[in-house]
């Protein structure tokens, strides 16, 4: 196959020629790639800290067991006839809320797309005692690395290590904590919902900003839980995380009919906030479509002026036997150089930009944690490569129009007359 | 059955029209016969507006004709495609026009390589050596590496004859080649282009209202109302 490189060496000639205009231009695409990556990256940052805000210490699906429907008592008449049913209500509020093959389940779970992390956990209402004060709190098994991997504790430690809590161990809220008047290393006892208790000693406390999980949590060991519930092996409830916060009601849709549980999505709990992170993201993306298109028209028009400025020469390579392909090549290779040196600038000026604001910090909002970034933009592989790639498409749509314009051109016209 | 032509025919041309519909159609040319030899240096006179490049943009496969079979170095024109024209502009025919219509962005080497670099991309290294050679007989030695900006109308034009020769055509189209040069450059790029001819073996076709150069030539074809003449 015969390469491009005289298409290619025309391209560049052609550019360097350019001079300042290939320079404005490279820049106006530049730019449009900046803004996209930097208002994408902002708004999906700002969004991601209010979700974070309102969502607290809540997954983006929990997957429970769905509840039963009552059963009567003529049903059971039929399977068993004859016998004689006066109730069947016992087990029910019981089996409702435990999964019993957990493994198989959480295997079926990380096959949907957009999960990211899967945790099985108990979770169920408890009493902590310590000395001669109690609270009502809200209990959380989980093996500390996986839940840590569905809503991040670990970053919110104000004292001890949330990863390393074992059997016998556990993490509170800090308001929690000075409430029962505790320090780090005491003991507590912990009475479930269902009448059993467990002495645990407290390894960790967390300052999370969220006022369920300061005032009244309390985690445990996965395996503390199941024993302190009487759930054996079972669990109660799988949290999810996805890679896409707002796939999170399709998703839990799609598991719920595949797999008979009840999947609540945080969407499903904050229908206005969503409502509103959804306009946002619209507009983010209206601002990126209309500067790449701004940047379209722009590369579109410079090499219009272009081809127009370069006609005679077209003429004469056609002349000396040149294809139209050729030359559509030619200008579509010129598009494209103006597109690659274009975006990968803007891309790293989003990059810088944001990376940059990040280190603009507000103070805490409680003890312990990190000082907030005022705008604390997210940067992912998926945003510049996604950036990148709409400009480079831009481009090649823009270069089309100019491409076969040149392409098209009758050397006898253009040379007529000198 | 007609009895083999012995002579080697690079332009056969028969009951050539053309006709521009513009406004109102315009008959260019109303039916011509021409056959020209390999070799042949013929010069091309007429009047302004006479045809004289509408003739020469056929006998390029730049255009088509309205009518009648043309055959330039055995190929017809009416049958042949796009990208075969192309093949035969790149292959059998090279140009020389009133301006040079030298590339800005390359060097005086690099333009008259275009044609190779067409081709294969890149020009191979042999015919590098050739064209060299032939720019540095013509007096561009020195000139090699310059933009065409550097270069005088002399050396512009030359260069632009080389650029016609590169692919070792079988027919070179010359339309009023020296038509912006003054009398002594003149001079001289008629002396190279008979020359080269006289070297290669090529034929030319030169258009000119200078009758001093038509003189020179193998042969003088006049256009008058769409009709050839042979001599003046
Ligand atoms: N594309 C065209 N459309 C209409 N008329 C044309 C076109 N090209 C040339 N002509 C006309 O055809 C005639 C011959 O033109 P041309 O071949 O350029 O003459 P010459 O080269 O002998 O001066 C002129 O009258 C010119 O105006
Ligand atoms: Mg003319």
């Amino acid at each position: 196959m015969r390469a491009v490189s005289f298409e290619l060496r025309l391209a560049v000639r052609h550019l360097r020629a350019g001079g300042s205009q290939t320079l404005l231009i490279i820049g106006g695409v530049a730019m449009a790639v900046t803004l996209v990556i930097f208002i994408s990256g902002l708004i999906g940052g700002v969004q991601q800290r209010i979700v974070r805000d309102i969502t607290g210490s809540l997954p983006h699906i929990t997957v429970e067991a769905q509840e039963l429907e009552p059963r009567l008592p003529r049903d059971i008449d039929a399977r068993f006839p004859g016998a004689q049913v006066f109730a069947d209500v016992g087990r029910r509020t019981y089996q409702r809320e435990k999964i019993d093959q957990a493994n198989t389940v959480e295997e079926e779970l990380r096959l949907f797309p957009h999960v990211v992390a899967v945790s099985p956990g108990v979770t169920g209402q408890g009493i902590a005692s310590f000395g001669n004060k109690d609270a009502g709190v809200r209990v959380q098994g989980a093996i500390p690395a996986r839940y840590d991997r569905i809503v991040n504790i670990a970053g919110d430690t104000l004292a001890g290590d949330f990863l390393s809590i074992a059997v016998g161990q556990c993490a509170m809220g800090y308001r929690l904590a000075e409430e029962l008047g505790l320090e780090l290393g005491d003991r507590i006892r912990l009475t479930s919902g269902v009448g059993r208790q467990e002495v645990l000693r407290v390894t960790c406390l967390v300052s999370t900003g969220q006022e369920n999980v300061d005032d009244g949590w309390v985690f445990v060991p996965l395996r503390t839980a199941q024993s302190l519930f009487a759930l054996g092996t079972s669990v109660s409830a799988f949290s999810v995380r996805l890679d896409e916060l707002f796939m999170a009601d399709e998703v839990a849709a799609q598991m719920e009919a595949s797999l008979g549980l009840n999947a609540r999505s945080w969407v499903e709990q904050n229908p206005r906030i969503v409502n509103a992170l959804r306009a946002q993201s619209s507009s983010s993306a209206i601002i990126s479509i209309f500067s790449l298109v701004a940047a379209g028209f722009a590369i579109s028009s410079v090499l219009i002026v272009s081809v127009l400025k370069r006609s005679r020469e077209i003429g004469i390579l056609k002349a000396m036997g040149a294809r139209s392909r050729q030359i559509l090549l030619v200008f579509t290779l010129e598009g494209l150089g103006i597109a690659v040196v274009g975006s990968a600038l803007g891309a790293a000026v989003g990059s810088g930009l944001i990376l940059g604001l990040r280190l603009i910090t507000q103070p805490a909002l409680s003890p312990g944690q990190e000082p907030q970034p005022l705008l604390p933009g997210v940067l992912t592989p998926a945003l510049i490569i996604g950036a990148v790639t709409a400009a480079l498409v831009v481009t090649v749509v823009a270069a089309a129009l100019p491409a076969k314009q040149a392409a098209a051109l009758d050397p006898v016209q253009v040379m007529r007359g000198g | 059955m007609a009895e083999p032509t012995k002579v080697d025919l690079v332009v056969d041309a028969v009951g050539l029209r053309k006709t521009y519909f513009g406004a109102r159609p315009l008959e260019v040319l109303h039916g011509i016969d021409l056959r020209i030899a390999a070799g042949e240096f013929v010069a091309i006179i007429g009047q302004s507006g006479s045809g004289k490049s509408t003739l020469l943009n056929i006998l390029g496969a730049l255009d088509r004709p309205t009518d009648g079979t043309v055959r330039i170095d055995g190929v017809d024109l009416a049958t042949a495609d796009e990208d075969r024209l192309a093949e035969l502009r790149n292959h059998s025919i090279g140009f020389v026009f009133q301006f040079h219509f030298l590339l800005d962005e390359f060097t005086c080497l690099e333009n008259a390589l275009m044609p190779l670099a067409i081709e294969h991309g890149v020009p191979p290294a042999e015919d590098v050596e050739r064209i060299t050679e032939l720019l540095r007989r013509v007096g561009l030695g020195d000139r090699l590496r310059n933009r065409p900006s550097m270069l005088s109308g002399g050396e512009a034009q030359r260069t632009a004859i080389v650029r016609a020769l590169a692919n070792r055509p079988r027919l070179v189209l010359a339309d009023e080649p020296t038509g912006n040069l003054d009398s002594k450059t003149t001079t001289e790029v008629y002396a190279l282009l008979r020359e080269l001819n006289q070297e290669t073996g090529v034929a030319f076709v030169m258009v000119t209202h200078n009758d001093d150069l038509a003189a020179q030539a193998d042969r003088i074809l006049r256009i008058e109302d769409g009709s050839l003449f042979e001599g003046r």
